[in-house]
């Protein structure tokens, strides 16, 4: 792996193609490329199913269409400085703002938060005002909170733990109205899914190689 | 930080980047608020450092923060505008302490207490980089350039900032 000054370096300076190459020979020679068409889904690597590192979405012309960092160096609630990475399943975690269901073979961008919450919840989002009918709200929250616990929740607060309801399996179970939760359906054929496993030891953070792909792609 | 400024100069560029600083020959109020409202009025984009001179390097690094997306088309959000909200409104009892430190008025997490940093006055400083290509060289990038640096080639957190 380059250090951070080649890295930005070359980002600047080669065209995206001669870089990405690039970068793809140097992860691949250390373990750490993955071509998603290329994986048996039956026999996921562990650097897939707890990813940390870079996911780069691309047209069939070689157009980035999206790129994810995943993992970062964070404070804990005392401030301290953790060690570790949150890993990413990306076969069973959510996406967000994407989404890639390999069950239907899709992949989907622009996420509509509040049009999820509806159809999967019958609860509505309303700029500036509490997420009602309330006694949805209620029953769905009632697992860790009261009532009375919700009420005194900003805003924002109650529509976030109402939001982080529509997980994953939510969403699958949707399938058929994706057309109106996702503003763009493609099929996942017509996509390069490349992972580059960027891990806690890297010289550089994943959220840094990101900003470098985009930069490179964006020239 | 010489050193790094020199490094950063020279990866992206002069004709890419400007660089600039708060206290060359001492704190000064006024000029505080000054380089402040210069950067508001050239609404430039970038990154801005925030440093206890007390400090050696890497340890005088308090808070790297960036101002303007590049994927955004914001008027009011440049580097004049996002250091203007660390600090009380400009009056003269607010920006110091008693003892002459700086006093600030909050950080992004509300898990970083500002209380607790009080760098004095007299070697407290702001360098700033904005950029002058923002399709080339993001604020995104820069700032996270830096804080790799700083924290995968110089194994330090700064104290004020979140997540790297």
């Amino acid at each position: 792996m380059k250090t951070i000054n080649q890295l930005t370096k070359d980002c600047l300076n080669k065209n995206f193609n001669e870089f990405y190459d690039e970068q793809k020979i140097l992860f691949k020679a250390e373990g750490n490329f993955y071509d998603a068409s290329k994986l048996d889904l039956k026999k996921i690597p562990e650097k897939i199913s707890k990813f940390k590192g870079v996911l780069v979405m691309l047209d069939k012309e070689n157009n980035i269409k999206k790129s994810s960092a995943h993992g970062k160096f964070r404070r804990d609630n005392n401030t301290k400085i953790k060690k570790y990475f949150s890993p990413f399943n990306p076969i069973k975690d959510r996406w967000t703002p994407f989404f890639i269901s390999l069950e239907h073979n899709k992949i989907a961008f622009g996420y509509q938060q509040s049009v999820a919450v509806s159809l999967a919840f019958g609860i509505n989002f309303v700029k500036s005002k509490e997420p009602t009918p309330r006694d949805k709200v209620y029953d769905l929250l009632e697992d860790k909170l009261t009532p009375d616990q919700i009420d005194s929740l900003g805003i924002g607060e109650q529509k976030t733990k109402v939001a982080a309801k529509c997980g994953r399996k939510v969403i699958e179970g949707l399938y058929s109205n994706w057309d109106e939760i996702f503003k763009e359906i493609n099929s996942l054929e017509d996509f390069k899914l490349h992972f580059f496993y960027i891990d806690e030891e890297s010289p550089y953070t994943p959220s840094f190689f990101k900003q470098i792909i985009d930069t490179s792609a964006g020239k | 930080m010489k050193i790094l400024i020199n490094e950063i100069l020279k990866i992206y560029g002069d004709n890419n980047i400007n660089i600039s600083k708060l206290n060359e020959h001492g704190f000064n109020e006024i000029h505080f608020w000054k380089f402040i409202k210069q950067h508001k009025d050239e609404n430039k984009k970038g990154i801005y450092v925030f440093i206890d001179g007390d400090k050696e390097y890497p340890k005088n690094i308090i808070y790297v923060g960036k101002a303007g997306e590049s994927k955004k088309n914001e008027k009011g959000n440049n580097l004049g505008s996002r250091m203007k909200g660390y600090f009380f409104p400009k009056k003269k009892d607010n920006l110091l302490d008693d003892k002459d430190r700086i006093i600030f008025r909050k950080f992004n997490s509300s898990k970083i207490n500002p209380n607790k940093v009080n760098p004095s006055s007299k070697n407290f400083n702001i360098i700033t980089v904005s950029t002058n290509n923002i399709d080339l060289v993001s604020p995104e990038l820069l700032e996270s350039y830096l804080l790799n640096k700083i924290l995968k080639e110089n194994k330090y957190y700064p104290l004020a900032n979140n997540e790297i």
